[in-house]
């Protein structure tokens, strides 16, 4: 790893500089000493190199030994003039002699070696016979030839402390010169000492600074190609790259930020950003976003904004921002562009070719929903009419057969109708269905029955698995489960020969049992057949809807193949899940799972289909209806549950009819051409005999919009086209079809802004104990008085917690039981139950909106 | 002719001045051909005169001594290369280079302080070296060569 080590090179260099940059004086001080030392060294070596000279010199040895010869000299000479008498060679002698000697004198003081034997007893010996020898020979000729012998015996004398003086003088020199040589030598050694150090403190300084080189030339190779690197990378980038100092001004820019920007680096160096780039926040919010990415805050994620182009035209760009330091240091926010422009044109071909997939599919599921509620009317009509025929006229064998198919066909061509329209709805989204309480063991075999036919036609047999009766009771979608049941038997029945068509239902254990009135339980409902089964790479696909029609697999039965989507999407729309296991050949089995409310059963004798036409009070009924065929129908099907009906064409004829005739009961079409339902209804109740009937409207769509514009014109009741017996039924027992009306919504809506949800609660299991505790009452023959007292106490709770149908119904069932109204007892019991159940239905999910209610999505 | 000249001037200075002395052979200088130039201090001091103001090593203090260079006296006896003997009245003897004298120095001292000086003082011709200009000049050569109570000079064949 190249890289790394001279990484590690590096970082040794950098310490070492920073050794020597923090000790940079104190090393050179001691350079400095280290040199002054090594002067002083050699001043003392030259100087005792001197001494040594002097000292050692053969001159002085020369001097030292020449002072003996020139005595011995003298000595000769005055031996040889006592023979000859040639006194100028003993004068002359005696000059040289002198002179010798005053040069050695002189000498002493200069010399420090032989300084010590100018005071010795030897030399000042000399000193005293040369002075004498002086007094004998410097006279005239006469006396100094008389004065020979005396100063042969001088020189005699002198030899022996001339001896002495050069023998010691000669010792002195030979130990001075021992002593030179020795602090010769140690200062020699310590100077080499010393220059040995600084050699090598500058050698390894010479070491330091040459690594030190090295590793820089390294450090500044790496960085160059790291900028180098750099500059390619930005230079070849796709983003553009904008350097921006703090005010603004473009430093630099990469090729690619030229192109998209439409401006060369040149006019752009020195402009401000803000002027080329512009956000939805303008100027000021782009100086703030430098600003903050200058602080370290610059947003990770991108800005999109418009950038202007240098010829005016304007591209979409997305943005980063972050903050750096340029080469000086100075603080700059590095921008990073990329031109969106391509982006922004996919990202609108997508979302206008997704609008315009919307489009038709609304368009569609709209033209479906128009269509099958155009072809239903006239099918109702066809139904009805079979069904009245059948019910009412006897007829021969043949005439029943045909009857009898002609009504199986009406009735699965609407069956089909019914599929489209409601997976239409459930596309829609606008298929609601109130809760109601039902018992799902009854259901069931109500089920059963119903697809009794079906299965046998393909000799199956069918068994149905459910709870006990009375554990069964629960609110919910009826109608839907219903409708989810149906679908995935019959679609067993189709798809089964000679098998078994097994249904089984069983609630699940209490996932987490709640304090609610109403505790949630889950039901699980299979239905296992032993049909051809499904191919495992099928299984998805048996649920979408419409894309199976062309399916070979499908158009082997009959049906519009929506039954499986269908079933699928109501479970969905009311908390279920619907699932499937199959294998082709052995047979499938359909399961889903539903969360309910439980419920209380109802009371005895009541809520069967087959109710019995006696029990029903006989009413005067007035039909307004404008479309003949309807009219017709709900006439006959009045007449056979026993009612007196009289017919109106309009509204005009039915406020006509009305004006003289007091009826209990006005079935009321809303929409009717001139005068419509709604001002019909109003002059109805403005005067006339009918003013307090009761005025129930009859509407093909349904939609609370509507409902509400109803029940504000006075229709507080509400029908739903097609009309069947079974709903006209409890109409004309007294109880409401709609609804909506058996609650105030107002009265609840401050409830639950006055209320918590805690106090609603307990005021609602207040309300809903007292009234089966009144319900078992009524049916024990309590005394009159008592009962009314009871009715109007529970009439309070029940404007309290605006369970207006409830207090109505009480307020009957008080009036009877005061004796103000007469009435049938039986009926007014009745009445009030089907208001209790269809309150205790509503009333809990009403007043308690924090809830989720199962089924409702 | 010039040396005629010389002697003449010579014998007038010391006839003037010093009598006793003036016409005392100092210094004999032989060249190779054996001719003989017999010097006295009227001609050593008729010859120019160089003074030199230095210590020696072997005396106290700064002395200021004049004379004739030597290299002028050698020319004077024909003595232009090549070696020669200096002899001392005290036996001391040294063969040096003529190439090694300069136009400057040595000069023979006739004068010390001033005045001439004896055998006792080293005189009465000293070989004077500048010794305090250092270097070379103040060498154990120069020392050596530094020829005192001179009596001789004789070219080497």
């Amino acid at each position: 790893m190249p890289a790394k080590g001279s990484a590690d090179r590096l970082g040794q260099a950098e310490r070492l500089v920073l050794w020597f940059a923090r000790r940079l004086w104190p090393v050179m001080v001691m350079v400095v000493l280290a040199i002054i030392g090594l002067l002083v060294f050699g001043y003392n070596v030259n100087s005792r190199l001197d001494d040594a000279r002097a000292a050692q010199s053969d001159n002085t040895a020369w001097l030292i030994a020449q002072s003996e010869v020139d005595t011995l000299k003298l000595d000769l000479a005055l031996r040889e003039t006592l023979r000859s008498g040639d006194l100028e060679a003993v004068r002359t002698a005696y000059d040289i002699y002198v002179s010798r000697i005053n040069i050695v004198d002189s000498y002493f003081s200069s010399s420090k070696v032989l300084r010590p034997l100018a005071g010795s007893p030897d030399w000042a010996e000399v000193k005293r016979l040369t002075s004498e020898l002086g007094v004998l020979i410097d006279v005239p000729d006469n006396a100094l030839r008389l004065n020979l012998v005396a100063a042969q015996a001088h020189t005699d004398a002198l030899r022996q402390p001339v001896r002495q003086f050069a023998v010691d003088a000669l010792g002195l020199q030979i130990a001075s010169g021992l002593l030179n040589r020795e602090a010769l030598t140690w200062l020699l050694v310590r100077a080499a000492a010393l220059g040995l150090a600084v050699i090598l403190f500058l050698f390894s300084a010479v070491w330091v600074m040459a690594y030190l080189a090295l590793s820089l030339r390294a450090r500044h190779k790496e960085v160059e190609r790291a900028r180098g690197n750099l500059e390619r990378t930005l230079a070849a980038t796709p983003d553009g790259v904008l350097v921006v100092a703090s005010d603004g001004r473009v430093r630099d820019a990469n090729r690619a930020a030229e192109a998209i920007l439409g401006r060369a680096l040149g006019e752009m160096r020195g402009l401000r950003v803000q002027e080329f780039l512009l956000t939805q926040l303008g100027e000021t919010g782009l100086t703030t976003m430098l600003r903050r990415a200058r602080q370290g805050y610059a947003p990770d994620r991108h800005i999109e904004m418009t950038a202007r182009r240098a010829d005016g035209t304007e591209v979409p760009i997305e943005l980063v921002m972050t903050r750096g330091e340029d080469a000086d240091g100075v603080a700059v926010v590095f921008m990073f562009l990329r031109d969106i422009s391509r982006r922004h044109e996919y990202e609108q071909s997508l979302r206008a070719a997704r609008d315009a997939a919307l489009q038709a599919a609304e368009a569609r599921t709209r033209f479906l929903a128009v269509m099958s509620h155009e072809m239903r009317t006239p099918m109702n009509g066809v139904i009805a009419a079979l069904d009245i025929l059948m019910r009412t006229t006897r007829l021969s064998r043949k005439q029943a057969r045909f009857t009898e198919i002609a009504e199986r066909s009406a009735q699965l061509a609407l069956d089909q109708i019914n599929d489209i329209l409601e997976m239409a709805h459930l596309e829609g989204g606008n298929a609601e269905e109130p809760p109601s309480v039902f018992n799902v063991t009854e259901l069931l075999r109500d089920l059963a029955d119903q697809m009794q036919p079906l299965a046998a036609r393909n000799d199956n047999r069918l068994s149905v698995e459910a709870p006990p009766e009375a554990a069964a009771w629960v609110t919910g979608p009826r109608r839907r489960l219903l409708r989810v049941l149906i679908n995935l038997a019959g679609n067993a029945a189709k798809f089964t020969q000679n098998g078994r068509i097994d249904i089984r239902a069983a609630f699940l254990p209490d996932m987490e049992p709640q304090e609610d009135l109403a505790r949630r339980r889950t039901l699980l409902v299979e239905v296992v057949d032993t049909g051809i089964g499904i191919a495992p790479e099928r299984i998805d696909a048996i649920f979408e809807p419409f894309e199976t029609l062309e399916d070979s697999y499908d158009r082997r039965t009959e049906g519009t193949g929506l039954g499986l989507g269908i079933a699928r999407r109501t479970l969905e729309r009311i908390g279920g899940t619907l699932g499937v296991d199959s294998r082709p050949g052995e047979g499938s089995r359909f399961w889903f799972r539903l969360p309910l409310l439980t419920a209380a059963p109802p009371p005895p004798g009541h809520m069967s289909d087959d109710g019995n036409e006696a029990d029903l009070p006989v009413l005067d009924v007035l039909i307004a209806e404008d479309n003949a065929t309807n009219r017709v129908v709900l006439g006959e099907m009045l007449l056979h549950l026993g009612q007196r009906v009289t017919e109106a064409r309009d509204g005009a004829e039915a406020v006509a009819a009305a004006q003289t005739r007091a009826f209990d009961l006005i079935l009321m079409d809303v929409s009717m051409p001139l005068v419509d339902g709604l001002v019909a209804t109003r002059r109805i109740r403005e005067a006339g005999a009918s003013k307090g009937a009761r005025i129930v409207a009859l509407t093909a769509h349904g939609f609370p919009e509507e409902l509400a514009r109803f029940r504000a014109g006075g229709l507080t009741e509400i029908l739903q086209k097609p009309v069947t017996l079974a709903a006209l039924r409890p109409l004309l027992a007294g109880s409401v079809a709609a609804s909506g009306a058996a609650l105030d919504a107002d009265v609840i809506s401050d409830l639950c802004a006055l209320l918590s949800l805690d106090k609603r609660l307990k005021l609602l299991e207040g309300l809903h104990d007292e009234a089966q505790a009144f319900l078992s009452v009524l049916g024990r023959g309590v005394a009159s008085d008592e009962v009314a007292r009871r009715a109007h106490r529970l009439q309070g709770a029940a404007s309290v917690l605006g369970a207006r149908d409830m207090m109505l119904a009480l307020r009957r069932l008080e009036a009877h039981f005061n004796g103000s109204e007469p009435g049938d007892p039986q009926a007014l019991t009745r009445r009030f139950s089907v208001s209790l159940q269809t309150t205790m239905a509503d009333l809990p999910a009403a007043l308690t909106p924090e809830i989720p209610v199962a089924g409702a999505e | 002719m010039q040396f005629i000249n010389g002697c003449l001037t010579a014998s007038l200075i010391y006839l003037m001045s010093s009598p006793a002395y003036a016409n005392e052979i100092l210094l004999h200088v032989s060249n190779q051909e054996g001719q003989t130039l017999a010097l006295d201090r009227l001609t050593l001091e008729t010859l120019p005169q160089k003074t030199v103001k230095t210590s020696t090593i072997w005396t106290d203090g700064v002395i200021e001594f004049s004379g004739p260079v030597l290299i002028d006296v050698l020319h004077q006896a024909g003595i232009d290369s090549g070696r020669v003997e200096f002899l001392a009245l005290n036996d001391y003897r040294l063969e040096m280079e003529v190439a090694d004298f300069s136009k400057d120095w040595p000069i023979i001292a006739t004068r010390r302080e001033g005045e001439p000086f004896g055998i006792r003082e080293n005189g009465p011709l000293w070989v004077i070296y500048p010794f305090d200009e250092g270097g070379q000049l103040s060498d154990e050569r120069t020392f050596a060569a530094s020829v005192w109570q001179l009596v001789k000079i004789t070219e080497l064949p």
